[in-house]
């Protein structure tokens, strides 16, 4: 393992790493103080947007130019949402955050409203996560009796409360505009873009949706600077802590924190221990079930930061690496997740309602071995026809409201043309030859 | 304003226009399904995608607004749009979104009522494949019915949400929900409790497939069999604008016609279902009371009676009138020139009819509580009128001339006063009524989807009732009624040969109708001139 020190995670696993009081006797809660007090949001904003933070939901768009785009000389309230819908199949990282260290989320999401002029944020997590909503909320509460959250925190002027909000537990609101209207209490399907959330979101306000990991970087980043923030990983145009999830055929799964940038075989054969039982690698998946499947030639010498993985035909996402060894199925792994995202299509427009189950009836029918030649090609139509070609070099292509549809092409087409031959031997024999 | 190219066509647009709507002003069918003018915009159907020079994406036309350019950066120097909505891109979208909404719909179109009249039809004829490739088992689902004479065939429904927005905006009702997620998705009644608002038969004719029907309409025709009529509903005073869909001399269904002056998009249930009453107790020749019940005339020795019994009882001068404020301004009018020419008293009155509170729902739809459909016009008609009657019709004998309000009349204790003292009471109307049972002589007119003529609803908006049936047995139109006893009774009367020639004397006779002749009547009507 390399010298690095884990910044994020710092504290994890040390006993009572989630209270106040270890936090604040640890040098939490300057930051926060020093945003409130000494810094405006311009200086906040730029300092944000010189260190290049990329948000780390998985789009990876940088997060001081989304909060330039909320309008300034607005009456209309603004609000911080930290989204801690964490769902993406494999990616569970903002959960460890939250169970280890949620102070240091919510000096982030201090430092982010004030960024943006909030006075009421909130953190939209999860309907399974009992715990860490408990968890948030306690800490919430612990905030609010020392002056770190109410009127006037830190004896400045400002002031700032969050709410703690518990979804129902479906993967599409963790998308930010079906988020927001789950958060307004309605169906959880996402809203027509444009107009952005930064100009029109929660309650028609003006609203910035981040992620808990992304928010959870801001306290180091004011106290270190920016510079030293551009310093960490590989690139300075894609820095910082990250944190990946390892999971699949590997030795030992779990979250890492690694520098950005770091290559992919290291996360898999050192940190996670290599595959299990040693077995010969295959395919992993590089950020979360959304992202397109690499082979075991495509990884080697693979950089884990956004440029290098969407360079290689795939995303960085959220993290989320699922290993493959070789005796994984890709024609039943290509199944499952048709499955899943059949699931959680949540049916608002027609290609990814219909185009979903489709798939997943198509694939179903080739485990059963009752697939013919022709179904290849149209599985490679169906994931089109949904979320657009890939090709990533022009941007998304989808034809749907919001990217789930490209989540669940892209992944389907990589399985589909990458692994074609497994396919193939999926056929009957009469279809076959 | 901006300047939007369109394919071909080059025009300028209040920016922020959506480009669906900007196409539909043109001319240009750009297909849509969950696209509805009255309705806010949910861009799910995917069906409108089109080509915008500069975006990556093709864009939902109902969705993406009209954008404005500064001045150097204008498309070719001159737009600050650019769309395209029938290149190859747009159409193979176009058939792909058609192929998925097919995936599960059952294609029963021979048993289904809206072929014929279904955008999931024509859009498949006109874009569409021939064939799917979907080859697994389609979905099927139990229909349900929904309230309110409302059925849902869940196999049809493309889930467009048309009808839920409408229960939720147009309404404020919200009966209506999208139950279950994905693949599963149905509409459905929120918690059980049934479809309950009097606007509900709207979402049959907003639904862009046959998914959700009106029970009273199932099966019972082809809508290839039917004639339009566009007409006017006169159940209230509010007027919508409607169209009579009618065959074989039976209307099977009355939906709305759009009319941003009238009733914009929608109608209520009363108006829609109003036919149905209509169809009971027609009365068919004129009618005397006879010892035992009733007794048929022919209408020549009818208006040979009438004439006989005004000599009888008190002559010209003591002959008394009420109008009624369901029929067509023609009458009225008429009517009122009858009156005039018998004596100079005043001695004409309308019909009381029953007068509830209004109701207005939140997007601004009105159903009125005054149902007496065509009060305004049959004021404008007769005079202003004074509130009740009693106070310039004395209690004496003489005959007494009264037009039917369409079994809406209120028997109040002045009208029946009034039917008591009268010696001979003469009732023009379609179907048997609280007020032909109290009549001696019934002369059968024309019913209100046989009529012709004018109305103007409360806001002062004249428009043209259309004959959508032809008449019952030996009935006759109101107004050749009243304008043959005017000749029988006074010789004065003008010769008509239609209702249209007595509208040409209204708006000769009335300055405000001055304008609302026939010919610029049209299909959506006229503003009472004065009126704003």
């Amino acid at each position: 393992m390399s010298d690095y020190q884990p910044i994020l995670t710092m504290h994890a696993g040390q006993p009572g790493s989630a209270t106040r009081d270890y936090y604040l006797a640890n040098g939490g809660y300057r930051a926060a103080r020093r945003a409130v007090l000494d810094m405006n949001s311009d200086d906040i904003i730029q300092m944000v947007k010189y260190s290049n933070l990329q948000g780390r939901g998985g789009a990876g768009f940088p997060a001081g130019v989304k909060w330039s785009f909320v309008p300034r000389d607005d009456k209309r309230a603004k609000y911080l949402i930290c989204n801690a819908d964490e769902g993406e199949p494999g990616t569970f990282k903002d959960r460890m955050l939250i169970n280890h260290n949620p102070h240091q989320l919510i000096e982030g999401m201090i430092i982010a409203s004030r960024a943006i002029d909030c006075h009421l944020a909130f953190i939209y997590i999860r309907g399974e996560f009992a715990k860490e909503a408990r968890l948030l909320e306690a800490a919430v509460e612990e905030c609010r009796a020392s002056n770190i959250l109410g009127k006037k925190i830190f004896g400045g002027k400002y002031d700032l409360d969050i709410l703690v909000y518990r979804g129902g537990g479906a993967y599409i609101c963790g998308e930010e505009m079906a988020l927001i209207e789950s958060l307004e209490g309605k169906r959880g399907w996402p809203r027509i873009k444009p107009p952005f959330p930064a100009i029109e979101g929660y309650l028609r306000c003006p609203t910035i949706v981040n992620n808990v990991e992304t928010l959870s970087n801001l306290p180091h980043i004011v106290n270190n600077g920016a510079e030293w923030f551009r310093g960490i990983g590989a690139s300075p145009d894609s820095p910082g802590p990250k944190l990946y999830c390892l999971s699949g055929h590997v030795r030992k799964p779990g979250v890492y924190e690694a520098p950005m940038g770091t290559k992919l075989t290291t996360l898999i054969f050192t940190h996670a221990g290599g595959t299990t039982e040693g077995k010969k690698l295959k395919a992993a998946i590089p950020g979360g079930s959304s992202a397109p499947v690499l082979t075991a030639d495509e990884i080697e010498d693979l950089k884990m930061d956004f440029p290098s993985l969407t360079a290689a035909g795939s995303m960085l996402g959220s993290g989320g690496i699922i290993v493959m060894d070789e005796t994984t199925d890709m024609v039943q792994a290509c199944y499952n997740l048709a499955r899943f995202y059949a699931h959680e299509s949540c049916g608002q427009c027609t290609p990814c309602r219909e185009g979903t189950t489709w798939l997943t009836k198509v694939l179903r029918r080739f485990t059963q071995g009752r697939g013919r030649m022709e179904d290849i090609d149209l599985i490679g139509d169906i994931t089109d026809n949904i979320g657009g070609l890939c090709d990533f070099s022009k941007g998304s292509f989808g034809k749907t409201i919001c990217p789930f549809g490209e989540a669940v092409s892209w992944p389907i087409r990589a399985f589909m043309d990458k692994f074609r031959d497994e396919f193939e031997a999926y056929l009957p024999k009469e279809e076959a030859a | 304003m901006p300047l939007l190219k369109l394919d071909d066509h080059e025009l300028e647009v209040p920016k922020g226009t959506k480009i669906l709507d900007a196409a539909l002003k043109v001319g240009i069918e750009i297909p849509h399904y969950c696209y509805h003018p009255a309705l806010s915009i949910a861009g799910s159907c995917r069906m409108c995608l089109v080509e915008v020079e500069g975006m990556p994406k093709l864009q939902t036309a109902c969705s993406t607004p009209v954008r404005e350019l500064p001045p150097e950066k204008k498309i070719d120097g001159r737009y600050d749009m650019v769309v395209h909505t029938t290149t190859g891109k747009v159409t193979a979208a176009r058939k792909l979104v058609l192929e998925f909404l097919l995936l599960n719909h059952p294609l029963d179109c021979p048993v289904c009522d809206q072929a014929g009249e279904c955008l999931l039809q024509d859009y498949s004829f006109k874009y569409g494949e021939a064939h799917s490739r979907f080859v697994e088992d389609k979905r099927v689902q139990p229909g349900e019915e929904l309230g309110s004479g409302v059925v849902i065939n869940l196999n049809r429904c493309i889930l467009c949400t048309r009808c839920v927005r409408f229960n939720r905006e147009i309404t404020g009702t919200g009966e209506l929900f999208v139950e279950n997620r994905g693949y599963h998705n149905k509409i459905a009644v929120f918690d059980g409790k049934p479809l309950d608002n009097p606007l509900a038969g709207n979402v049959a004719d907003i639904c862009p497939v046959g998914a959700l029907l009106l029970k009273d309409y199932i099966h019972s025709t082809r809508v290839w069999h039917l004639s339009h009529t566009p007409s006017v509903c006169t159940e209230c005073s509010a007027g919508c604008s409607i169209t009579v869909d009618a065959a074989n001399d039976r209307i099977y269904r009355i939906v709305s016609r759009e009319n941003e002056q009238a009733n914009g998009h929608f109608i209520c249930d009363t108006g829609r279902y109003a036919f149905h009453t209509y169809a009971e107790g027609v009365l068919t020749e004129p009618l005397m009371r006879a010892k035992r019940g009733w007794k048929a005339l022919s209408w020549d020795l009818a208006y040979r009676t009438v004439a006989d019994q005004i000599d009888r009882h008190g002559g010209k001068g003591a002959v008394r009138a009420l109008a009624s404020p369901t029929f067509p301004n023609e009458s009225s009018f008429l009517l009122g020139q009858l009156m005039q020419r018998l004596s100079d008293k005043r001695n004409v009155a309308l019909i009381p009819v029953k007068r509830e509170a209004d109701q207005t729902f939140p997007a601004g739809f009105k159903i009125s509580g005054d149902k007496g459909g065509n009060r305004r016009g049959a004021e404008d008609m007769i005079g202003k009128l004074a509130a009740g009657f009693k106070s310039f019709f004395k209690d004496e004998e003489g005959v007494l001339l009264v037009m039917d309000a369409d079994g809406r009349a209120e028997v109040t204790a002045d009208l029946k006063g009034l039917f008591e003292s009268s010696s001979f009471k003469v009732v023009l109307a379609s179907n048997e009524s609280n007020i032909t049972a109290m009549a001696d002589l019934v002369l059968p007119v024309a019913g209100p989807f046989e009529r012709e003529g004018t109305v103007t609803n409360d806001q002062g908006l004249v428009q043209w009732l259309q004959l959508a049936l032809e008449r019952k047995g030996q009935a006759r139109p109101a107004w050749l009624v009243l304008a043959e006893l005017d000749r029988l009774l006074t010789g004065e009367a003008s010769l008509y040969t239609c209702a249209g020639d007595v509208t040409w004397k209204i708006n000769r006779a009335i300055s405000a109708y001055s304008q609302a002749t026939r010919f610029k009547l049209g299909l959506k009507g006229q503003l009472l001139t004065g009126t704003g």
